[in-house]
């Protein structure tokens, strides 16, 4: 498995993937930027909180990593099937579902540390542009963290979940639009679910219970999906 | 019989269509086996069960004596095929495709590749992005990643498909040369018989789904009927000049043509015997049947 994972890092491309990772940080930053400086300038706004600033980045991280993790799905398994290269891959002496469970892997690690990457950076700006600007209301507190790590580190969990989702669907019928698609859902539905809490958070039986359907989900896909492919 | 291959009662069906039925191949260590068939016939079909990339119905493959089953990944080290078209990540070079072959094979010697390509003639041209090759160059490097690896048993679908003439002489020589100096067992599918004539020892007819025969190229050749081919200008007299003649064996295929089977009939006595009785000899020849005239006779009898 190890070998299987080094292999699909390489055709991953891990430069080109750490570059969007940055672009898509940077992008997150200028988006910020704009939307503080509009509230500090616009006398008829108030300056937004640290509060809901990171709920801004938590709905932003997620948007972007989810959405990409669905584009590299499509890009590293679904087009495997359509262009018909699975072929190549399922007549070598390697375990089919393990060589699609690495794949999986790379996927699920990359969008993990990417969205921890850019909750840090996205938290570290704002404190930084708030100490040497005073762009946000408020000082920040050590004490934020308590409910932003175990906030972030959820966050990263569930859309580390939620990013199989676009495998499972686009796997029905190996359709590149339908992993695409689900990963859109998918954002849709978990902001429809986490602000009818009042932490903007899922509560842990939410949690366990999306992981219970996905897994057994995932299970069936594997033993019903992966192997057909004609 | 030692087989490297042998499938046994396969059977498969899309939609209610049976595509492949009752199958058994026996392929003989060290053979080369021409897998003949018309379009649509389950050749593809068969060559990927034996490569589990479909399962069947019911039936099973065996290969080097192991069924074949999901959990029989380990067997494919050595097996090489080429199934369908030639697919490759079409982004990567030549090479690049290959050295990824490598990896997921478990093959260290990375100098073969440099190997593989002379052997098929790409050589120049491996660092090209697969993307701009011609179908028929992506069919040689498909060979060469079928080859690369050194496998015992090659499986090859339509392989010469899209070749020029010159491409499909080179890889003939060049299957020819690793079944005689390396042993390797190759089982083909290929519409052109005229190159499975020449390169099988084995041939298996396919039609509708079910192997229709399957025996050794001498048996072909054996059975395959000599007859003396003639063209003329005048059917009807010419064919009444036979019989007066006391050649009963001879059949009347159009308004020109007539082949007398009795093998003995010489060429030089008809010819003079046209000649002196006023009919227009246009050629005269002795032939024999090919492997396509035995290959339509079956097919046309499954009809």
């Amino acid at each position: 498995m190890a070998h299987l994972l080094k292999l699909e890092l390489k055709k991953f491309g891990i430069v080109r993937n750490v570059l969007f990772t940055f672009a898509a940080i940077l992008f997150s930053v200028l988006f910020l930027t704009v939307s503080l400086v509009d509230s500090m300038t616009d006398p008829e706004q108030t300056k937004d909180s640290f509060d809901s600033t990171f709920l801004v980045i938590g709905l932003l991280i997620m948007s972007i990593f989810l959405i990409y993790a669905s584009v590299l799905t499509a890009r590293m398994i679904i087009t495997e099937y359509n262009q018909r290269t699975i072929t190549i891959m399922f007549s070598y002496p390697i375990n089919r579902k393990q060589l699609i469970a690495s794949k999986l892997i790379v996927i699920t690690l990359y969008t993990v540390f990417s969205m921890a990457a850019a909750y840090i950076c996205c938290c570290g700006y704002i404190v930084a542009a708030d100490k040497t600007f005073d762009m946000l209301a408020g000082s920040f507190q050590l004490s934020f963290l308590q409910t932003w790590i175990p906030s972030a580190v959820i966050s990263v969990i569930v859309c580390a979940v939620l990013s199989l989702w676009p495998f499972i669907i686009g796997m029905i019928r190996k359709s590149i639009p339908a992993t695409i698609v689900t990963s859109l859902l998918a954002v849709f539905l978990r902001q429809l679910l986490i602000s009818q809490n009042d932490a903007y958070q899922e509560s842990l039986i939410q949690i366990g219970f999306v992981m219970i359907i996905t897994i057994c989900v995932i299970y069936f896909t594997f033993k019903k999906n992966v192997p057909q492919i004609y | 019989m030692d087989y490297i291959m042998e499938t046994a009662g396969l059977q498969k069906s899309y939609k209610g269509n049976i595509v492949v039925n009752d199958v058994n191949i026996h392929i003989p260590k060290g053979a080369v086996y021409g897998f003949v068939g018309p379009n649509g016939a389950g050749k593809s079909t068969v060559m990927k069960m034996i490569l589990n990339l479909i399962q069947p119905d019911s039936g099973e493959v065996q290969l080097f004596g192991e069924k074949v089953t999901d959990r029989s990944y380990e067997i494919f080290k050595r097996v090489g095929s080429i199934i369908e078209n030639p697919y490759f990540y079409e982004k990567m070079t030549a090479r690049q495709n290959l050295e990824l072959h490598c990896e997921y094979i478990g093959f260290p010697d990375k100098e073969r590749i440099g190997e593989v390509l002379q052997l098929v003639n790409l050589q120049n041209i491996e660092g090209k992005q697969v993307h701009y090759y011609s179908l028929g160059m992506k069919q040689r490097l498909a060979i060469a990643r079928a080859i690369l690896a050194r496998p015992e048993f090659l499986i090859l679908d339509e392989p010469i498909n899209a070749l020029d003439p010159e491409g499909i002489r080179e890889m003939r020589t060049l299957f020819q040369r690793l079944n005689q100096e390396y042993g390797t067992t190759i089982f083909i599918s290929s519409h052109i018989l005229s190159e499975v004539d020449l390169l099988a020892d084995t041939i298996g007819i396919v039609s509708h789904g079910k192997l229709l025969t399957e025996l050794p190229i001498e048996e072909i050749h054996k059975h395959q009927t000599k007859y003396v081919s003639l063209q003329v200008d005048n059917i009807t007299c010419a064919a009444a000049l036979l019989e007066s003649m006391g050649i009963k064996n001879f059949r009347v295929l159009d308004k020109e043509f007539i082949r007398i089977y009795d093998s003995d009939v010489s060429g030089k006595t008809l010819s003079k015997a046209l000649i002196e009785n006023g009919i227009g000899l246009e050629s005269l020849g002795r032939k024999h049947d090919t492997l396509e005239d035995y290959f339509f006779q079956l097919t046309e009898e499954d009809k």
